[in-house]
């Protein structure tokens, strides 16, 4: 007999150790086997045995091709997968408990927030998807309040999203840019990040004027994403900040995009710091001997017509 | 080249290179935890007993883990998208002359036991290929699996799956 680190005797006996059948897998083994089959596989599997059923509800990690958020009126997950859609209505806590369980590691494509929520329902969506993976976060906060952002960050925590994407088109509200503010300067590790501007009516409006995003914001959003795209002309950005977001992506390892929108004023102080006068609306330049940084501006007027505005573009490729 | 010797249940040694066994997690913490690294150790001196491992699972283990020898070790859960993985040609091979016996599943429950990630993983998804587009009362045939759910159990379970909008 073989005594363990303790000198306790550690063998179980022949017959715990045979595993002649597949009913004989341990449940934590068995669990992870559907984690690897498709939708309507794991259902079949699911019919195969009682332990198979038991296996399949607490193996997590179900797949959908997309997951919406909505109210109608009252709140709603809508999951499709394979052509199909399942829709789940949460109002009750124990409505509550079983979509998290349903959902527990669930990976998804796709996932829409589409509408603005209660405190109470903020609360039970950020309980449901705590564990969620997605590939692609939208949330359209069209009359967005103060829970909405807390919400999404607690859908965010601890997670690894480094591969994710999160397009925000945010309707901002007087008394809430502090909420805006905290969540957009504590970003995770993103792949992308895209904040459009909606007015009060819902119409998407790329150029507008946003007084959040300032130097401080800025950089703390460009040391998290890879590709940050802000689709508002951002007053508070001044070119102090605009050259420090240019030596951040030249001193960077990996491949890079940021755009933004800018008073034309800020851009060429930026412009003239850097590079001098203005000669070219794109200029190309090797930062490596196997890394170039294009930097594109398009002067444009403002949606009012009524000032000249310039989108810049600041991208970083291996050649 | 550092050897250590591990001991299956039924008793049979198996020197083994001190850098394959980086590979399983639960031989990691017991060589940190025995000192075996240790220049002052004389690891050939303090054999690694595995009771819940047979010799033959061991030796399987071991051909699975030369030929991955140097291969990213996971570690933690995975937030990977399972469905994606696809099994190598060499380990499809290896798994599929024992697939639907006792073997295979030995196997899987010693990555397991042994904390061994990617061989759990690879071994897990080998069964799942097996379920594949097939039905309940297939996969029940093909296991060997008794239906014991009775006629209404079944179109209970029927009904769990069914969608709705």
């Amino acid at each position: 007999m073989n005594p363990d680190l303790n000198g306790r005797a550690l063998r179980i006996t022949e017959d715990e150790f045979q595993f002649k059948a597949i009913l004989d897998l341990p449940m934590e083994v068995l669990k992870i086997i559907p984690t690897f089959l498709s939708h309507s596989d794991r259902m079949k599997f699911a019919q195969v045995s009682q332990q198979f059923h038991t296996a399949e509800s607490e193996a997590g990690k179900r797949k959908f091709d997309l997951i919406t958020v909505a109210m109608r009126p009252n709140l709603v997950i809508l999951l499709d997968v394979e052509g199909k859609r399942i829709m789940c209505e949460i109002e009750t806590d124990e409505s509550v408990k079983n979509a998290a369980q349903y959902l527990r590691n669930a990976l998804t494509d796709n996932l829409i927030i589409d509408d603005h929520f209660n405190e109470g329902d903020s609360g039970k969506l950020s309980s449901i998807f705590k564990t969620i993976m997605f590939k692609k976060l939208e949330y359209h906060a069209i009359e967005a309040d103060e829970y909405n952002e807390p919400m999404i960050n607690g859908i965010l925590i601890d997670k690894l999203l480094i591969r994710s994407k999160i397009h925000f088109k945010i309707c901002q509200q007087e008394g809430k840019s502090t909420v805006t503010r905290a969540f957009l300067a504590s970003l995770p590790k993103l792949q992308e990040f895209q904040l459009k501007w909606m007015y009060d009516n819902g119409n998407e409006q790329s150029i507008h004027r946003d007084t959040v995003i300032d130097d401080s914001i800025l950089i703390s959003m460009i040391n998290s994403v890879q590709f940050l795209m802000l689709r508002i002309i951002c007053t508070n950005v001044t070119a102090a900040g605009l050259k420090q977001v240019h030596e951040i992506l030249s001193a960077s390892e990996t491949k890079r995009k940021f755009t933004i929108d800018l008073d034309e004023s800020v851009y060429a102080d930026f412009h003239n710091a850097l590079f001098g006068k203005f000669e070219s609306s794109m200029l190309d330049g090797f930062v490596s001997k196997t890394k170039k940084l294009r930097l594109e501006y398009t002067p444009h007027n403002s949606y009012f017509e009524k000032e000249r505005c310039v989108s810049l573009a600041i991208q970083t490729r291996e050649v | 080249m550092v050897l250590i010797t591990l001991v299956s249940s039924d008793e049979q040694n198996f020197p083994v290179e001190r850098e394959l066994l980086k590979q399983s997690g639960t031989i990691e913490t017991l060589i940190v935890n025995m000192n075996l690294d240790d220049e002052d150790t004389d690891a050939a001196a303090m054999p690694i007993p595995l009771p819940n491992v047979k010799g033959d699972v061991l030796e399987k283990v071991i051909q699975w883990m030369e030929h991955h020898k140097g291969d990213p070790v996971k570690e933690g859960d995975n937030e990977d998208n399972n469905a994606e993985i696809v099994v190598p040609q060499w380990d499809d091979d290896f798994f599929k002359p024992a697939m639907y016996g006792s073997k295979h599943l030995e196997l899987t429950v010693a990555a397991s036991y042994l904390d061994i990630k990617n061989l759990l993983t690879l071994s897990c998804k080998a069964i799942s290929n097996t379920f594949k587009g097939k039905t309940g009362p297939q996969i029940r045939e093909e296991w060997g699996v008794p239906n014991e759910f009775t006629p209404e159990e079944e179109e209970a379970i029927r009904k769990e799956n069914e969608w709705s909008e």
